[in-house]
């Protein structure tokens, strides 16, 4: 049974985004029986190609990628070489850790709340310092350039780069940036200089991954991004929703230049990585110093923070705005609360919220057991993931999800799967599974095997010593990564979208799809609400082993024997 | 029919553990039911793998030839649960996530009723003079108590024949001593045969048994 556990583990990982790339190549190249059209062109590509503006979005899906990523990683970077090691730091953790387990979409709406002309932050300087008594005409959010959708990228990709960051952090010897200080390089300097390259090497696919999701992301395109004409995959979303069924090929042959414009971004950032290690090493060896950093310190300080802030702020808002009554431009805080929205939506909420939920348990479940049979498998037969073996964890994270799921979509059409709670739960559990893995493996790999050969010495089974003795121990660790999974579960807005068919809303379906109303209070009461779905289950799995290992002290956090 | 005086015991019969083409150590020895044989050396001549290969627990890498039998049973083969053969670890190894107590019934054989098990439980406790200690949390006794805990946990699987892995060696000077006696009265108090691996002549002293240095 163990054995299977690794082979069903790759299927879930690969077959979805090897099917689904397949099914819609057919399609691309006018051959989709189920739309009624047969035989070989390249006309969906032309069509495709032809439609206004397309370039434009293109080049904004392109370049969003690598500029995001290379904004957040610099940014975490400097900020760990300033301040690692500080009670800031471990202060900025705390900070950063209710930030990642916020969706994506209740992020980029607490931030349209600040920044727009409407929002709070233009309300708390008006009308004293800006003359404004009514909101001024300015694109900020849904900007043309895209500028809006590259800082609410930059902002949530921040503390998601922080955390792999720390996790990879023991892995190197931090000691070497003392040995740099010593040999005259600045702070900064020093440890980008001799730590940081180690670290990167670890970081890597997740960065690859920060790439790939920001060329390609949906959600926070539509919340945040240019309307007209949008991102590429929001483009590709609005086809494959159009009536006129024919639409569905250029939507496939856009999803494949889509599969294009991420291969072509993480390209570019494949040979940026290079020039900058050559660069780098150019200045290290030359003797450059780089002495005087400290603007560049309180820079990294003050924008990684404000980033965790920010995010925050912005869910604070949200709260405020789904109770508020009257709240006019410019004034700070609403003139009276009510509840009204909540009342009125109260029926829905608990219907959509509840299917979130169930689909997350469900798929994070499955995920967490899959994920422990998979390192019990590995402990067993004494096997090291290769590096091939890690690229297929991330593959369902690099490869870009429009692309694959509207084929996954069109074949479990065929086998009259789609739209049912099954199929979401299926694809969300391609996307939760990565997360489980990555964090259980290391608590799994530190895990002294000792106690598991001194039960075994007192006469018990390898099953009774893994359930009896590793499992327990490692509770806390379980159990946070089920949290993870679940909170990786509700941000899924595409997969729920798609493979439900429509049939499926959940909270992140329906808090979305309100995006272009610009309803605030009605905004405000859902993305609340899926804002706080993984909060409250990352406190009540918290909760359980501080109350079961209330009186074991070896089994606390932050034990040290 | 009891196995004759001369298979009691445990037998390492020409046992070879190599690791690819170079061979680490090669050991044929009988310990007799009592008698306590201490393997001294260096870090990385092999010790700890032997302990390994006898308990079951030789991780792939290496290979082993030769038979171990322990009490004329051919335990080379069988898994680790099926030998009777108890190791007491450098560490105590309590199971953190269990009380005293339940460390203590974990390693009990099945069968007997709960009261008798408890019964025995605390019959064993008693003996090393931790009664009182039984609902309290491994992680917070002394050093030298987790100790006493380990080894009765290890008595109480019933085992034929007990492996010790430096044992005392993360013990202070003090405790040391006391606890080598108190496992070396406990041994012969049961006729076990002892492997005793070290690198500290005192221990070996101690054991009062024959000597090989690697």
């Amino acid at each position: 049974m163990l054995r299977l556990a690794p082979f069903l583990a790759i299927g879930i990982l690969i077959g979805p985004v090897l099917a689904g790339l397949m099914f819609i190549i057919g399609p691309a190249f006018g051959h989709a029986p189920l739309f009624g059209a047969t035989g070989f062109s390249v006309a969906p590509f032309a069509h495709a190609w032809h439609s206004p503006g397309f370039l434009t979005s293109v080049w904004l899906s392109f370049w969003i990628g690598p500029v995001t990523a290379l904004i957040s990683l610099a940014l975490v970077a400097l900020f760990t070489a300033a301040f690692s090691g500080t009670r800031l730091f471990n202060g900025a953790l705390t900070l950063m850790k209710p930030v990642i387990a916020m969706p994506h979409a209740a992020a980029a709406f607490g931030l349209a709340f600040l920044i727009a002309p409407s929002g709070f932050m233009l309300r708390l300087l008006s009308p004293e310092l800006t003359g404004f008594s009514r909101p001024p005409d300015w694109l900020v959010v849904n900007d043309p350039a895209g500028i809006a959708l590259l800082f609410g990228l930059v902002v949530k990709e921040i503390p998601f780069l922080f955390l792999v960051l720390i996790a990879a952090l023991p892995q190197t010897d931090e000691r070497y940036a003392r040995v740099a200080r010593v040999l005259g390089r600045g702070q900064v300097w020093a440890w980008l200089t001799s730590v940081f390259p180690g670290v990167y090497a670890q970081i890597r696919l997740p960065v690859y991954a920060v790439v790939a999701f920001a060329t390609s992301v949906v959600d926070v395109a539509m919340i945040l991004g240019p309307g007209t004409p949008p991102t590429l995959s929001v483009r590709i979303l609005r086809w494959m929703s159009d009536p006129d069924l024919t639409m569905r090929m250029t939507a496939a042959a856009a999803a494949l230049i889509q599969l294009g414009v991420t291969l072509s971004a993480l390209g570019l950032w494949w040979l940026g990585e290079h020039a900058v290690a050559r660069l780098g090493k150019m200045l290290a060896l030359r003797g450059y110093r780089f002495c005087h950093d400290l603007p560049l310190r309180l820079l990294a300080g003050a924008s990684t923070l404000g980033a965790a802030f920010l995010v925050l702020a912005g869910l604070a808002l949200i709260a405020l705005w789904s109770i508020s009554g009257l709240w006019r431009f410019p004034d700070a805080l609403p003139q009276n609360l009510d509840f009204g929205t909540w009342m009125r939506e109260a029926n829905q909420i608990v219907n959509v919220a509840g299917r979130a939920m169930l689909i997350g348990i469900l798929a994070s479940l499955i995920a967490v057991a899959l994920v422990l049979a998979c390192l019990e498998n590995e402990y067993r037969n004494q096997i090291q993931l290769s590096r091939w073996a890690r690229l297929t964890l991330y593959l369902p994270l690099l490869v870009p999800q429009i692309a694959f799921l509207f084929g996954l979509s069109i074949w479990w059409l065929l086998w009259g799967w789609d739209g049912t709670i099954w199929a979401v739960t299926a694809a969300h559990l391609v996307f939760v599974m990565p997360y489980v893995y990555l964090l259980l493996a290391d608590p799994w790999n530190a895990f002294d095997t000792r106690y598991l050969a001194a039960a075994r010495l007192l006469g018990k089974s390898e099953n009774r010593v893994l359930l009896t003795i590793r499992l327990p121990i490692l509770l806390r660790p379980i159990l946070t990564a089920f949290a993870l999974g679940f909170a990786i579960s509700i941000a899924q807005y595409l997969p729920t979208l798609l493979i439900g068919a429509g049939r499926q809303p959940t909270i992140t379906t329906e808090a979305v799809a309100l995006a272009s109303g610009g309803n605030r209070r009605l905004i405000g009461v859902y993305a609340l609400v899926q804002a706080l779905l993984p909060f409250v289950i990352f406190a009540l799995t918290a909760l359980i082993p501080t109350i079961l290992w209330r009186n074991r002290r070896a089994l606390q956090p932050g034990f040290v024997r | 029919m009891n196995p004759s005086a001369n298979d009691r015991g445990l037998k390492l019969d020409h046992v070879k553990i190599s690791k690819g083409e170079t061979a680490l150590m090669a050991i044929n020895a009988h310990i007799r039911p009592g008698e306590v044989l201490t393997l001294m050396g260096p870090s990385g001549s092999g010790k700890s793998t032997l302990i390994n290969a006898i308990s079951g627990f030789l991780p792939k890498v290496f290979a082993c030839t030769g038979t171990i039998t322990l009490d004329a049973v051919n335990i080379t083969r069988l898994p680790p649960e099926r030998r009777r053969v108890g190791v007491l670890f450098q560490d105590p190894l309590l199971f953190p996530h269990l009380s005293v107590l339940e460390n203590i019934l974990y390693a009990l054989p099945p069968g007997d009723t709960g009261a008798a098990r408890l019964m025995r439980a605390n019959e064993l406790l008693a003996a090393v003079n931790l009664e009182e200690c039984g609902k309290r949390d491994p992680a917070t006794l002394s050093g030298g108590q987790q100790a006493r805990v380990a080894l009765i946990r290890v008595i109480a699987a019933e085992p034929h024949a007990l492996l010790l892995d430096e044992p005392f060696s993360k013990l202070d000077a003090q405790l040391r001593g006391s606890v080598r006696e108190l496992v070396f009265a406990e041994v012969r108090r049961r006729d076990l045969p002892v492997l005793l691996v070290t690198h500290d002549e005192e221990d070996a002293k101690a054991a009062g048994g024959s000597i090989i240095a690697l």
